[in-house]
Formats: structure tokens, sequence, C-alpha cells
């Protein structure tokens, strides 16, 4: 080993403060000492004290986005929006229409009978039934017309549901 | 005179009261060695101080719990390699080679050196500092330090065939540098 660098020897080129051998004992055992009762004073080591905030955010984090994912499942989707839609829709048919059939015997006095009161039960049923609804949108007016065909327009579902 | 055998200071540590002592008898006898283990590592002697105090304050702080299965002094020799290591890789940029990393702590040398240092020993510190990390330890370890493999075993925790074949490598790499810069 040695006979390899025989010329060199193990003398190093380095140089040391003076007195530095001295003194770095006394100081490491007094910063050994500080840090001792640093650690007391804090039951965690600060490692600890971070892997647990991190820990804790993270699931603070995730439990908000499963929440919010789970908030986002229950919205409804297309189709159920359909029927809610479709179902309100319905529900005021009998309103819109209502005031019609009020005019529609009117206009067509000379044509038709009188309604009894039955067949007026039977017309309603029959406006929520697909095949009267060709007959319902004739007796609408063109602001009606135009209402729907706005509606149509904006929610192209619901234009399918009505026709 | 007790002799400080590393069951007695084993024995020492249990007694809360003289831990200060045994720790002072340590760094008394183990302080220099390890700074210039330290310092053939990271080359400046403010790294070095810092690396030092690192060092005996972990053996300060785990003293206690050292279970005696190595001797006190390889234990050290590897708190001390851990820090020097650790140290070397904070300082080491983002996407830095070992290439470049070691022409950092080679620029490092004439300012950190004796301005009577030979020329040799600053050729011969370069030629260890271009060694990769592994050989440049078991170099120091074994050149410098004396260490018998099975010691620089417990402190690298490699195997002995391990250590021998890196030790001839750089051996053999730093002749070779001399040869051509000498």
């Amino acid at each position: 080993m040695k006979k390899d660098f025989d010329n060199i020897g193990k003398k190093m080129p380095y140089k040391t403060p003076e007195g530095f051998f001295d003194r770095i004992a006394e100081q490491t055992l007094a910063e050994a000492e500080r840090r001792e009762g640093l650690n007391k004073a804090r039951p965690f080591p600060r490692t600890t004290i971070f892997a647990m905030a991190a820990s804790i955010s993270l699931l603070i984090v995730l439990s908000y986005f499963l929440v919010f994912h789970r908030q986002a499942d229950e919205k409804p989707w297309a189709p159920e929006k359909t029927i809610v839609i479709a179902s309100v829709a319905k529900e005021e048919k009998p309103e819109t229409v209502k005031p019609m059939e009020d005019e529609v015997p009117a206009a067509q006095k000379s044509t038709a009978k009188p309604a009894a009161k039955a067949p007026e039960k039977q017309k309603l049923a029959k406006v929520k039934s697909p095949e009267t609804v060709a007959e319902v949108l004739a007796s609408f007016s063109d602001e009606e017309i135009q209402l729907l065909a706005a509606l149509a327009d904006t929610d192209l579902q619901v234009y399918e549901q009505t026709n | 005179m007790l002799e400080m055998t590393d069951e007695v200071i084993l024995s020492m540590c249990k007694q809360n009261h003289s831990r200060g002592q045994v720790f002072t008898w340590l760094m008394q006898q183990y302080q220099q060695r390890i700074y210039w283990h330290i310092r053939r590592l990271v080359v400046t002697h403010e790294d070095a101080e810092d690396v030092l105090q690192e060092t005996f304050i972990k053996v300060y702080a785990h003293l206690h719990t050292f279970a005696g299965e190595s001797a006190i002094y390889t234990w050290v020799y590897r708190i001390a390699t851990n820090e020097s290591l650790k140290l070397l890789r904070n300082r080491k940029k983002f996407l830095m080679t070992s290439e470049e990393e070691s022409a950092r702590l080679i620029s490092q040398l004439p300012a950190a050196s004796d301005n009577n240092a030979e020329e040799i020993l600053l050729t011969f510190q370069a030629a260890i500092l271009r060694l990769p990390e592994k050989q440049r330890l078991v170099f120091t370890l074994r050149y410098y330090d004396e260490l018998s493999y099975q010691d620089i075993s417990e402190v690298l925790g490699s195997s002995v065939s391990s250590l021998k074949t890196n030790y001839h490598l750089a051996s053999t790499k730093v002749k070779e540098y001399l040869k051509t810069h000498g």
C-alpha cells in the first residue's frame, strides 16, 4: 500500500485554523446538549410533525375530492333531466291548454257541438297522450308556438319529448 | 485508571450522568481521525467542521441506544461518512454529473490548501477526488486511515471482496493520473 505512493506518504495539503481541535469538543457538546433540550421541549421530532401535517392535509384534500365527485355523480344526467323536464312539461300542459280549451270551443262553436264535462275530461287525458299533441299544437297561438320553438332550441330533449 | 474499552463506554452510557464525560472522551479520541476523513471527502475546512459537529451530535444523541454490534469507532466512521455524503449531495446542483461534482471539489483544492503544500500532494488529492464515490471512500479509508477491509465493510456496508476490487481499481486510476499529471 505504502509502496505504491512512497513519494507521497500520508501528508495532506490542507490547513486547519489554529486551536481548532482544542475548542471543537466543547462547542459540539454544548450544541448537542442544546439540541437535546429542544427535542425534550418538543414531544415529537420536527419530521414527525411535518409528516403528520402532510398526512392531515392529504386526507382533507382527498375527502374534499371524494365528496365533490360523489355530489357530481348524484347530479341528474341527461335522461333523468329529460324525465324531470318532461314531467314538468306534462304538468304545465293542462294549465296552458285549459285557456285554449276555452278559446277552442268558441272558435269551433259553429263546427263542433258544445263539449260536455265528460268529453272535456277525456280531451284533457288525450292531450297527455302523444297522438293528440299535434291537435293541441294546432290550437296553439303563434306566440305560444314561438315560445315552444324557443324551448326546443334551448333543450333539444324537451323538443323531442314534446314531438 | 479504567481502560476505555467499548464495553466500559457502553456501560457508562447507560448511566446518564456520565454521558457528557463519555462523549468528551470519544471526541478527544476520534475527532482528529474523523475530521481528516471528512476533510478528504468534502475538501473545505468549513464543510468539514460542520460535518464533524453533526457527526458527533448524532453520536451524542444515539450513544445510549448504540447496541454494540460493531466497534464504536467503525460506528462513528459510518456516521461521519454518511453525513459527508449527505452534505455533498445537498451541495450537488440539480442534474450535475459526478464528473462535474468532482471538478467542483477539485477547484476548491487550492484555496483549501496550505500555501506551502507540495504540488504533488495537490495532484494526489485531485486524483482521489476524480474517483467514483465508492472507490474514493474505500481508497481513503484504506490508504489514509489504514482500516482493515473488515472494518471498511462495517463502515460502508459492502462485502470485503467488492472493497478489494474497488481499492485495486482506485489505486490503479490514481497511479495513472499521477503518471500523466505528476
